[in-house]
């Protein structure tokens, strides 16, 4: 509270007129998919998120960025759902170092902290498969913030929020997340980070945007456990992108800890790498890892792997084209102590675009 | 003769390919307190590595070339080491990021002197011929 008081009171006194210089950006993709497994095949287009992306230099020393996306929901009256994903005032108190109050994208890896909604700048389709089960991709409230500090652009990150089975409105027991993460960037285009983030997940809950995909509607279908989980998550990334070659690696470590069954280790790894053939032309492969161990009542145990091999095109900075090929392969353990799976081969290609 | 004349291509290649350097820009700036230094200095800024100026403690505010504009492709080549294209992409991707404040494109060198003139904390990057519109005091000056 305190944090907070000190925070306005900053912000107060640190105003000065100035006109403020708003920019407007969009963002969207429109995807094409084939599908093919052992009993079914699948063909269907589908309009992606559009994210609607605003900046505005409100003083000298505060602005301000808000981030505003409609998905398709098949739940809605209109087939749409409205969502604010970010929105946040940053205060430049001193330096490269500022405070934030709002909305942000939890500073945990890479691909959050850099990609996040904008499909255009995605090297490859999807998300890596964790960013829907261990990883919380957003958190509300007070963040720390330095960045490009000393000759190696070192940059940190320092985050007390909202937990994972809060809302954007509301949370209903004491149980807040914290996040401290470091980065560095010794080279142009190389960036290299860690980071940790704490949450006592109260009942084990699940907010609304944790990012956290309900197990129910990945296949399980036992009960959920309605005690405490302490959940931790360590993460590391390497990212690398030059003229010539792109490399992402993203490794996380998850330890969800129960009354129950006590501590459930989780592990994931993405790898991207791609060549860039020219100005236009890139073809990459991915290999995206995920196991979640049996004794784990968060996200329960579950198991994916998924290979790809895909080229993107890129028409400018504003319009790209991904095409790719995927065998996935996903093994979900059940409350019964059997295991459902599946096969599937893959046709995707995706539009993404800036505007 | 033959092999001479392939030689001379090559190296009439090599020489070209590698033309572009510091002597084809003029950095403009405007109470930065950023006045002379190395081309690796002038690329931090132009990366955005500063939110504020440490001296003057000015905001900062980037101006470059749009790709309409003449001096866009030295720009990107000399400061950013790739394409047009591609200084824009990771412009966008950094303010996407939310790290740093929307550099301000623009569509001529005199348009990027005028922005900058009238900007305290600005710094743009014209071509070298656009030196001799602009007042020393606001030319930053490349030390080896």
């Amino acid at each position: 509270m305190r944090v907070c008081f000190l925070f306005l009171f900053l912000i107060a006194f640190s105003a000065r007129a100035q006109k403020p210089r708003t920019q407007f950006n969009g963002f969207g993709h429109t995807e094409y998919f084939l599908e093919s497994t052992k009993d079914h095949s699948y063909s269907y287009f589908s309009i992606g998120e559009h994210d609607f992306f605003v900046t505005s230099n409100l003083t000298d020393k505060i602005s301000f960025l808000g981030e505003f996306v409609i998905r398709f929901n098949d739940k809605s009256a209109t087939g749409f759902f409205p969502s604010i994903e970010r929105s946040f005032a940053k205060f430049n108190y001193y330096k490269n170092h500022n405070i934030i109050a709002g909305k942000i994208h939890t500073p945990v890896n890479y691909w959050n902290d850099v990609y996040h909604h904008g499909r255009v700048f995605y090297p490859a389709i999807e998300r890596p498969v964790f960013f829907s089960h261990l990883v919380p991709v957003h958190t509300l409230g007070l963040q720390f913030q330095g960045q490009n500090l000393g000759s190696n652009n070192f940059g940190y990150d320092v985050v007390l929020g909202n937990g994972i089975a809060s809302t954007d409105g509301f949370s209903g027991a004491f149980d807040p997340s914290i996040t401290a993460a470091f980065h560095f960037k010794p080279v142009t285009g190389m960036r290299i980070g860690a980071s940790y983030y704490y949450n006592n997940i109260v009942g084990n809950g699940r907010g609304t945007h944790s990012g956290h995909t309900d197990p129910r509607t990945t296949n399980y279908t036992g009960p959920l456990y309605k005690g405490n989980v302490k959940f931790h998550l360590l993460s590391g990334s390497f990212a690398y992108f030059n003229n010539k070659y792109e490399v992402l690696n993203e490794f996380a470590y998850n330890i969800t800890s129960t009354d129950s069954l006590g501590k459930a280790g989780n592990y994931t790894n993405y790898l991207y790498a791609g060549l860039r053939l020219g100005e236009k032309s890139v073809p990459f492969i991915h290999v995206d890892l995920m196991n979640v161990s049996d004794k784990d009542l968060h996200t329960y145990g579950y198991n994916v792997g998924r290979y790809a091999i895909g080229y993107r095109h890129e028409f400018s900075h504003l319009i790209n084209l991904k095409t790719e090929v995927e065998y996935q392969k996903a093994e979900r353990h059940q409350h019964s102590g059997s295991h459902t799976g599946h096969n599937h081969i893959l046709l995707k290609m995706q539009l993404a675009y800036s505007f | 003769m033959k092999l001479n004349l392939t030689i001379f291509f090559l190296f009439s290649c090599f020489v070209s390919f590698g033309q572009t350097s510091m002597k084809d820009i003029a950095v403009v700036q405007n109470k930065t307190g950023f006045i002379n230094g190395r081309m690796k200095d002038v690329q931090d800024v132009f990366l955005g590595k500063y939110s504020r100026w440490p001296v003057t403690k000015e905001q900062t505010t980037i101006v470059l070339p749009s790709s309409k504009c003449a001096s866009a492709n030295t720009t990107a080549s000399v400061i950013y080491k790739t394409s047009v294209k591609e200084m824009q992409k990771y412009w966008l991707s950094l303010v996407f990021q939310g790290r740093a404040n929307p550099p301000v494109f623009l569509d001529s060198d005199a348009e990027i002197i005028a922005y900058v003139l009238k900007t305290p904390g600005a710094i743009g990057v014209v071509a070298a011929e656009s030196r001799k519109t602009v007042d020393n005091k606001y030319l930053f000056l490349f030390v080896e």
